[in-house]
């Protein structure tokens, strides 16, 4: 899908002279030279990306761009609401509709940098979001086909767009089902919302440009009112200690397996119990170091995309698929295996001493 | 709480309580909220709760055992048969009054409409009179 093109050096010190106002010059030209058959649908929204990656060599490259529409429910629990901001259009003033756009956005970008997959199915699917919804609604979901975003009621969440992870967790959960779905109950749904955490936490760890040791690995970091003892809805990096309020109670998230929490509610605890392979993947991500989307995601994203990830898998089964994606991408003597079975051993989901399945 | 046991006999109309509790969502932060009218409001309350279809929703399996001997109703939409919606709500109501068996329900969020949601409205008004949040 990626078609770079190398520029030669001689364009690069056109650039460099910008402050005359070449720049639209060079970015022409670049453009021209692109104007050659390229391997894109045809209608596809692509734009172009300047780069400078070695001295002297500017590189421009067309990628896919996202395709946002997002509609107003004007305080109605009826969807899709009224479309108030398409792809080209400016910002509406709409704190929800403009947040929502960005992160949208945001999210898009993400997913191509890291993983060059396009959108949500992997060909470019348009990005949907519906703001304002219900009143005083305290929540924000994925419907099937669109994010779906609540207002808060002002007491315990003061809205859910101005939180990337949260946008970013959404979309996730669309990738999850296009990629072939966890049931979404007990053991495979806490692995559904593990997973949508972890990618929400990418995502703005990716915008940040942190590395596993700058992240906040938080979910939802700004979202609870002032009133609410508590940062964020959850921690990847310490599970069980994003909040502590006197109404909420404590963040019940266990971070190993011997917390495990049985419960009706929540579809069998899926953000309870969540908490371990957060932590799991936490634990991968910061043993490799960098940037945590590149090698720790990347094994991440290999297990949910290859197509072999039952239904109905456990953590046991997800474990073993996570060895398998890190030792055909890595290698079975490599340290990204090596992180990756200490991070599921460091959550109590294998023993000390597995091996990885053939 | 809110009101205060009384030592004379309960009064005769019916004690009434209806409990709903709100799982999942992205929070994952379960919320319950609880109302216990007395007196003039019960009446209100059970006509309330009287224009749920409680029937149309197949008893939990937490359900007490006395529900589980009643007539069982026709076949019922079962509120899971719809895939769960990822960060949806999941929404519990219980009712209990004197003389009755309690009635129980599970339902997703797209289906708390109409009496239902009167009904859950209800009990989070009647709770915020009660208590802060």
């Amino acid at each position: 899908m990626k078609s770079p093109g190398i520029v030669p050096p001689y364009l690069l010190a056109r650039i460099a002279a910008a402050q005359e106002g070449s720049w639209a010059r060079a970015a022409d030209a670049a453009q021209r030279t692109l104007a050659a058959p390229r391997d894109y649908t045809p209608g596809r929204r692509t734009r172009l990306r300047l780069s400078i990656e070695e001295p002297g060599v500017l590189v421009a490259e067309t990628t896919p761009a996202p395709d946002r529409e997002i509609s107003d429910a004007q305080h109605r629990e009826v969807l899709p609401g009224a479309r108030v901001r398409g792809e080209d259009d400016p910002p509406t003033g709409d704190t929800a509709v403009d947040e929502a756009f960005d992160g949208l956005g945001a999210t898009f970008d993400f997913w191509w940098d890291a993983f060059a997959r396009d959108s949500i199915d992997g060909s470019g699917s348009s990005l949907l979001a519906t703001v304002h919804y219900g009143r005083d609604y305290d929540n924000a979901f994925w419907n099937g086909e669109r994010m779906v975003f609540g207002d808060g009621d002002d007491d315990v969440f003061s809205g859910f767009t101005g939180s990337l992870s949260v946008i970013a967790h959404e979309l996730a959960h669309g990738v999850v089902e296009d990629s072939g779905g966890l049931l979404y109950r007990d053991q495979s749904g806490a692995l559904n919302e593990s997973i949508a955490d972890v990618f929400g936490a990418l995502a703005e760890q990716h915008l940040a440009g942190h590395t596993a040791d700058e992240a906040t690995w938080l979910i939802g970091e700004g979202i609870f009112t002032d009133a609410v003892q508590g940062r964020a809805l959850r921690s990847l990096a310490a599970p069980g200690t994003a909040y502590d309020d006197d109404v909420l109670g404590k963040d019940p998230q266990p971070a190993h397996m011997s917390g495990f929490v049985q419960t009706r509610d929540d579809n069998g605890g899926v953000h309870i119990n969540s908490g371990i392979p957060n932590h799991a993947f936490y634990l991968v991500a910061t043993a490799l170091g960098g940037h945590a989307w590149e090698r720790a995601g990347l094994v991440w994203y290999r297990t949910l995309t290859a197509g072999t990830l039952p239904q109905t898998a456990d953590f046991v089964t997800f474990a073993h698929a996570t060895l398998a994606s890190a030792t055909a991408e890595y290698g079975e003597e490599s340290e990204e295996v090596d992180a990756v079975r200490a991070g599921w051993v460091g959550v109590g989901v294998i023993p000390d001493d597995a091996q990885p399945q053939p | 709480m809110t009101h205060s046991p009384s030592p004379e006999p309960p009064p005769p109309q019916p004690a009434v309580e209806v409990d709903v509790a709100r799982s999942g969502g992205i929070a994952g932060i379960t919320r319950r909220w609880s109302a216990q009218p007395v007196g003039d409001e019960s009446s209100e309350w059970i006509s309330l709760i009287d224009r749920c279809p409680w029937d149309d929703v197949e008893p939990t399996a937490a359900a007490p055992d006395g529900e589980a001997d009643a007539a069982p109703a026709a076949p019922p939409a079962r509120a899971d048969e719809r895939a769960p919606v990822p960060d949806g709500f999941t929404w519990w109501i219980r009712a209990t009054w004197s003389g009755t068996d309690p009635r129980e329900v599970e339902l997703v969020d797209a289906d708390v409409v109409g009496a239902w949601r009167d009904l859950v409205d209800a009990v989070r008004e009647w709770n915020r009179r009660g208590d802060g949040r």
